[in-house]
C-alpha cells in the first residue's frame, strides 16, 4: 500500500529517491572495488613485492658501490704515498744532473709526482664521501619497510572490508582508525607526511562528529 | 693501545654496518665485528670479546634501546660504552636513551667527523674516569 504524498512535498520526495539511488550505486561500487582489490588479491601483494624489490635494488647498488670504494681506496692511498716518497729522490737526481739534457725531464717527473700525490689524497677523500653517501640506503630502506608494513595492514583491512561489503554492511570507524594508526610511530620522519596524516584524520573526525558519531 | 679496542657494530641494515666498519678502520680500529639485531648482539657481547658497542635503535627483534638496557643490567657488561647511531630523532627518545645509560647519540645521516668526535669524547671521558 502506497502512502499519498502532498504535492508540496513532491520535490523533497524526488530528492530522497535520487539520494536513495545514489546511495545504492555507491554501495554497489564500494563492494565491487573492494572485491577487485582484495578478493582478486593481486594489487596489494604486487605493491608489497615491488617495494621489497626496490629495497633489494638499493641494497645491491649500495653494496656494489661499497665494494668499489673499498677496492679503490687502497689504490688511491698507495698511489699518493708512492708518488710522495719518490719526490725527494727525483729532486736530488735533478740537482745531480743540473745542466744536462735530463734535468728538464726530471723536473717534469717531479711535477707529475707532486700532482699524483695531491690527486691521490683528493680521490681518497672523495671516496670517503661516496662511502658516507651510501647511508641513504639505510634511511630510505627504513621508510620503505614502514610503507611495506602499512601495505600489509591495508591489505588485511581491505580484505575485511570486502567481506563486510559482500554482506552489504559498512565497515566501522574502528577499522579505519586502526589502519591510520599503523602508519605512525616507527622509522625516520618523512617531511610533511605525518602532518598530512594528522590533518586527514582531523577532517574525518570533524565529518563524523557532524554526523553525530 | 686504544686502536686495539674491539668493536661490535649492531644494525639491521648491512650497508650501514659496512659504512660504520669502514669508518672505524679509517680511524685505525681493526677489530670490528657485526651483528644484525640486538638479539644476536647480546650473546656475542656475553662472550666478553668486546670493548665498545655501536648500535642502531630500530631493529626487528631486539631494538637498540632494549639492548642498551640489557647491557646495563648485566654485571659483566654494564661498563661497556654504548654509542647509539640511529634515525630515531624524537626528543623523548634521546632522553630515554640517556636515562637508560647511553654514552653517546648520533643521528643518521651523520658525517665521518661526527662519529669520530663522539667516539673520541666517550673514550676521553672513560680514560679520565680511569676505565
Amino acid at each position: 500500500m502506497q502512502m499519498s504524498v502532498p504535492s508540496s512535498l513532491d520535490p523533497v520526495w524526488q530528492d530522497l529517491r535520487a539520494l536513495n539511488a545514489s546511495l545504492q550505486r555507491t554501495l554497489d561500487e564500494f563492494r565491487a572495488s573492494f572485491q577487485r582489490a582484495s578478493v582478486a588479491g593481486r594489487d596489494m601483494p604486487d605493491a608489497r613485492l615491488r617495494l621489497d624489490h626496490v629495497l633489494k635494488l638499493t641494497e645491491d647498488a649500495a653494496h656494489r658501490t661499497l665494494d668499489l670504494v673499498e677496492r679503490s681506496g687502497p689504490l688511491a692511498d698507495r698511489m699518493a704515498k708512492d708518488a710522495a716518497a719518490l719526490i725527494e729522490p727525483i729532486r736530488q737526481a735533478r740537482a745531480a744532473y743540473r745542466g744536462s739534457g735530463v734535468e728538464s725531464l726530471l723536473g717534469r717527473v717531479e711535477t707529475l709526482l707532486a700532482c699524483a700525490a695531491r690527486d691521490g689524497d683528493v680521490v681518497r677523500a672523495n671516496l670517503a664521501e661516496v662511502l658516507m653517501a651510501q647511508s641513504y640506503q639505510d634511511l630510505s630502506g627504513q621508510i620503505i619497510r614502514t610503507v611495506i608494513k602499512l601495505v600489509v595492514e591495508l591489505e588485511r583491512t581491505l580484505s575485511h572490508f570486502s567481506e563486510l561489503a559482500g554482506e552489504r554492511a559498512a565497515g566501522g570507524p574502528d577499522t579505519a582508525a586502526a589502519l591510520i594508526a599503523t602508519g605512525h610511530g616507527y622509522g625516520p620522519a618523512i617531511p610533511n607526511v605525518s602532518m598530512d596524516a594528522v590533518g586527514e584524520q582531523q577532517d574525518v573526525d570533524a565529518l563524523l562528529a557532524k554526523m553525530g558519531m | 693501545m686504544s686502536n686495539q679496542l674491539r668493536f661490535l657494530v649492531v644494525d639491521d641494515f648491512s650497508t650501514m654496518r659496512r659504512i660504520v666498519k669502514n669508518l672505524l678502520q679509517e680511524l685505525g680500529y681493526a677489530h670490528v665485528q657485526e651483528a644484525d639485531d640486538g638479539s644476536t648482539a647480546l650473546p656475542m657481547l656475553k662472550t666478553g670479546n668486546f670493548d665498545f658497542v655501536i648500535t642502531d635503535w630500530n631493529m626487528p627483534q631486539l631494538p637498540g634501546l632494549e639492548l642498551l638496557k640489557a647491557v646495563r643490567a648485566d654485571p659483566q657488561l654494564k661498563h661497556l660504552p654504548v654509542l647509539m647511531v640511529t634515525a630515531e630523532a624524537k626528543r623523548e627518545q634521546i632522553v630515554e636513551a640517556a636515562q637508560a645509560g647511553v654514552n653517546g647519540y648520533v643521528i643518521k645521516p651523520f658525517t665521518a667527523q661526527t662519529l669520530s668526535e663522539k667516539l673520541a669524547k666517550i673514550l676521553q671521558s672513560r680514560a679520565a674516569a680511569g676505565n
